[in-house]
């Protein structure tokens, strides 16, 4: 494969790719349970009580998770506030903070440690889904907002200081 | 790749650990490795502009993980600010991730 390739600019069938859907369980050395949970997630709530059939029925818990989680919220966007904008926030994370201060909205929380140039792929998918989750709740009119919350606390350099390029 | 861990001392959390001028080597080493794309200049840009020398590990991830995902809304937190651990913020955002 040549690697000046261009990228996914066009869609898979304008670029000629071939695009095909695989299935978890054809995926070799998946566990019993993760499959479980993918056909019916419902089924384990003896392991996970909480779980729900679609995203979106997520929202009918907001009241039990909102009176379950209660913090300052002023002290907490002040400080979001201010380390994101140090970032360089753009315009919709800053929203998003000032959003969180309203006494109804949820944060939908990820995280993972700090890693080397943002260390494995599933750090980006996690923070993704939050951000995912958090639009569906807003699309049922739940005001939510995506938190990803970075492990720096974590004393374990060796995790962190490592990253590896797969390519094929 | 890897960073070197002289940077880092004996039970310091890693988000205060500080980049030195080392991570030039391993970042030349990164955009060798990945293949050439017409994002490649985009993302040079990012990862230049975030993991710098003098930067903390914590503040690089935050700003390269900004120049991702920011345009999608994503706040991110760090737990070291002292606010947030007086606050009991950063517990609750802990205990909220141990959750999930």
């Amino acid at each position: 494969m040549s690697t000046a390739e261009p990228a996914c600019y066009s869609t898979p069938e304008e670029s000629g790719l071939r695009v095909e859907t695989l299935s978890f369980d054809r995926i070799p050395h998946q566990s019993r349970l993760f499959l479980d949970y993918l056909h019916d997630p419902v089924a384990l709530r003896e392991f996970y009580p909480s779980a729900v059939r679609f995203h979106h029925e997520l929202s009918t818990r907001a009241a039990e998770v909102l009176a379950a989680h209660q913090t300052d919220r002023s002290t907490l966007c002040d400080a979001l506030q201010d380390m994101n904008a140090a970032w360089g926030a753009g315009e919709e994370t800053l929203k998003n903070i000032q959003l969180l201060r309203e006494a109804d909205c949820l944060a939908v929380v990820s995280g993972q440690q700090a890693g080397l140039f943002t260390g494995p792929l599933y750090t980006i998918y996690k923070a993704l889904s939050a951000v995912k989750l958090a639009g569906c709740l807003t699309q049922r009119q739940t005001k939510a907002v995506p938190v990803f919350w970075i492990a720096t606390e974590d004393h374990d350099f060796p995790e962190v200081a490592k990253a590896r390029v797969h390519w094929s | 790749m890897e960073a070197s861990s002289d940077l880092h001392q004996e039970g310091q959390p890693v988000g205060r650990v500080v980049i030195d001028g080392s991570i030039e080597a391993i970042l030349t080493q990164l955009l060798e490795l990945l293949p050439i794309s017409e994002f490649t200049p985009d993302l040079e840009v990012v990862v230049r502009d975030a993991w710098r020398p003098g930067r903390s590990y914590g503040e690089a991830f935050a700003r390269m993980m900004t120049s991702l995902l920011g345009s999608h809304g994503l706040v991110l937190l760090d737990p070291l600010d002292p606010r947030l651990k007086a606050s009991g913020g950063a517990a609750l955002c802990e205990s909220s991730v141990a959750r999930t």
